[in-house]
């Protein structure tokens, strides 16, 4: 599903997304609307419990809105028909690794790779697993892995069905220098490709490496233009 | 579908790799199970064969020394404690016996002393509720030694009778006559004397070997409290792990139902291990419960595959019993005390007939109860159909419980 720059750009756009917990108690989300195209690094930031994994696993269709529409290309992913078709598009690699802690990188890539072994194999030797380092640790057992390495196989798990929308959230926390290069240099060959990345995070390097920012702020998105001075960034949290 | 068939393959391997630890595990509680059982078994055998048996006497009301044969039987000292012979109609008689009030009936037929002293053979009929041959077979071993101390304390008699003549110079009695009185009193007390036996059925349920009942009890309680180890395979995989693959098309529901695919797969391996080792112990020792599948080796595989359905039930409730805690702690704890209340309540301790007509009325709606029924059938080669359709029954409801707890705790999170 990959493009190139001459082919039409993918499209993502979110209009009036609102949601709320405890029966309508605690709203989360009022009106988030934006849009993003391919090749375009979306960062979303905000204080901490503001919303920002409730967004990315509503777009990741997860999580349903109380209201508004999500499209992807055109299409409405909300809708329960197309649904299937449409998140095998959408990666998305939780804060929380979405992996089985009993078994080695490699029976967690089958089980995500299920559907075409052969490109398992050749991710693995050039491809995205390759470059993401995964081979090093290949049969290594989740739980004696590092929080890098299961953060670098959560997205090698996550891009199995070659999406054009990749959600991450917070994908840097925790990781040292190495593993945040590594992923960095992966997410902005992903980006050329003609891919979408949303990027919820903290972290000013990957705040540096978004296109465009938004600030989750009151349920709604705040479009903010970064400059390259954290304080100010900070300020408008409050 | 591919990625359901490869979860149900990767939760397989993740349970597999633990099972070398559950074994250690599962040979703890099989010799604590092992262990309390039996003592049970000892103290119930025990308490069994304290208590006196019960035998119906039908005769006609002037059947002559039929009283005194009762009277002397019911006096010696070997059967005193352990036989209690009552002269009952046979209408009567049928009815105790149906009821379980007694044991054994013996119909002396119609003028049967003076038939014996003519040479007629007229039969003794013993009739019998189904199953209960452990209980005649004794009855006969008590009736054989009663019957021999009789017939010595008869000839005693008769010989210090002619003692008797000969002291007090008495006319002396034809030695014909004493001849024919010893003939006489070994003809009557000759049990196996045209003897016919007849089987009775009955709505009394408990006729099942201690030793088979006890038997059967372990096998349930160790599939059941097997699952004690086996919180590591079964406590829930992240929120996130679970997310993930539904949008892959791995429905929750489809999730429960592969792990319970991949739970049950180890679960039966495990399972052949270990009628595998009980074959070559049953090959190598003498360990045999006799009339049923369990008699020879070869019974005992047939016996295991009758017993797929309680693997089944054993597994989903194990499964469901994880699935409510969502814990390891809480799973061992609650599954521990659950199956512990249930076996009390359906008789794996004690024989079920001892216990309060409540408990059993609560027991017989517990699984354990049906499973132990279902298994008893299977073991004495018959096939309760009511009890097998309630376990799959109540494997259907656990699966039901999950999915239930699954959609309330997604619609509480979202």
């Amino acid at each position: 599903m990959q493009m190139t720059t001459s082919e039409k750009k993918h499209h993502l756009k979110i209009e009036n997304v609102a949601k709320s917990f405890q029966r309508g108690k605690k709203k989360v989300l009022t009106n988030v609307q934006f849009e993003a195209f391919g090749g375009e690094c979306i960062g979303i930031l905000g204080a901490n419990g503001c919303g920002k994994s409730t967004l990315l696993s509503i777009l990741s269709g997860i999580q349903t809105p109380d209201s508004g529409s999500i499209t992807l290309d055109g299409e409405d992913i909300l809708s329960r028909r197309k649904k299937k078709d449409i998140t095998s598009s959408i990666g998305y690699v939780p804060q929380e690794c979405p992996l089985m802690e009993e078994l080695t990188a490699y029976d967690n890539l089958k089980l995500w790779y299920c559907d075409s072994p052969l490109a398992l194999e050749e991710e693995l030797s050039d491809g995205f697993l390759a470059m993401l380092g995964i081979p090093d640790f290949l049969h290594v057992t989740v739980h004696h892995m590092s929080g890098g390495m299961k953060k670098r196989l959560s997205i090698g798990c996550s891009i199995a069905q070659n999406p054009y929308l990749l959600l991450l959230d917070e994908p840097g926390a925790a990781l040292d220098l190495i593993c945040k290069e590594r992923i960095e240099v992966y997410l902005k060959n992903y980006k050329k490709q003609g891919n979408i990345i949303l990027l919820a995070t903290h972290e000013e390097r990957e705040i540096a490496m978004c296109d465009r920012i938004y600030i989750l702020k009151d349920g709604a998105l705040v479009p903010f233009s970064y400059d390259g001075n954290i304080h100010t960034l900070v300020s408008h949290f409050i | 579908m591919k990625t359901f068939f490869q979860y149900i393959y990767s939760e397989l391997k993740r349970m597999l790799l633990s099972l070398p630890g559950i074994c250690i595990g599962s040979l703890v509680i099989l010799l604590c199970i092992s262990g309390v059982l039996f003592a049970c078994y000892a103290g119930s055998k025990n308490q069994e064969e304290k208590q006196m048996i019960s035998i119906g006497m039908v005769a006609d009301e002037n059947e002559p020394f039929l009283d005194w044969i009762v009277d002397t039987i019911s006096g010696l000292e070997k059967t005193k404690d352990t036989l209690n012979i009552k002269r009952l109609s046979e209408k009567e008689a049928d009815k105790q016996l149906k009821k379980g009030e007694i044991s054994v009936i013996f119909i002396i037929p119609h003028n049967y002393i003076y038939s014996i002293i003519d040479g007629n053979n007229a039969h003794v009929t013993i009739r019998f509720a189904k199953g209960q041959t452990t209980v005649v077979s004794f009855l006969l071993e008590q009736l054989t030694h009663a019957a021999s101390s009789f017939i010595l304390n008869s000839e005693s008699g008769i010989y210090s009778m002619q003692e008797y003549y000969k002291i007090h110079h008495l006319a002396n009695t034809d030695k014909d006559e004493l001849t024919l009185n010893l003939q006489y009193i070994k003809e009557i007390a000759k049990l196996n004397r045209g003897m016919k036996t007849e089987e009775v059925e009955t709505n009394v349920s408990s006729h099942y070997s201690t030793a088979a009942l006890y038997f059967v009890s372990a096998i349930i309680l160790f599939l059941l409290l097997w699952g004690l180890t086996c919180s590591k395979m079964l406590t829930s995989q992240t929120k996130s792990f679970q997310n993930q693959l539904r949008l892959r098309g791995v429905s929750f529901s489809k999730q429960l139902f592969a792990r319970g695919i991949a739970f049950f797969a180890v679960n039966l391996i495990f399972f052949l291990c270990l009628v595998l080792v009980a074959g070559i112990v049953m090959q190598k020792d003498t360990f045999t419960i006799k009339n049923t599948l369990l008699a020879n080796s070869s019974g005992l595989w047939q016996f295991a595959l009758l017993l797929l359905p309680v693997l089944l039930l054993t597994t989903s409730f194990i499964q469901l019993v994880y699935e409510i805690t969502e814990d390891a702690m809480g799973g061992v704890l609650f599954l521990f005390f659950s199956v512990m209340i249930m076996a009390l309540c359906s008789g794996c301790f004690y024989p079920f007939s001892y216990l309060p007509e409540i408990i059993q009325k609560i027991g017989k709606c517990m699984p354990v109860y049906q499973l132990c029924q279902y298994s008893l059938s299977a073991l004495y080669r018959s096939f309760d159909t009511s009890a097998l359709l309630l376990i799959l029954s109540y494997t259907v409801c656990c699966y039901a419980v999950m999915l239930l707890l699954r959609h309330i705790r997604r619609t509480h999170t979202s």
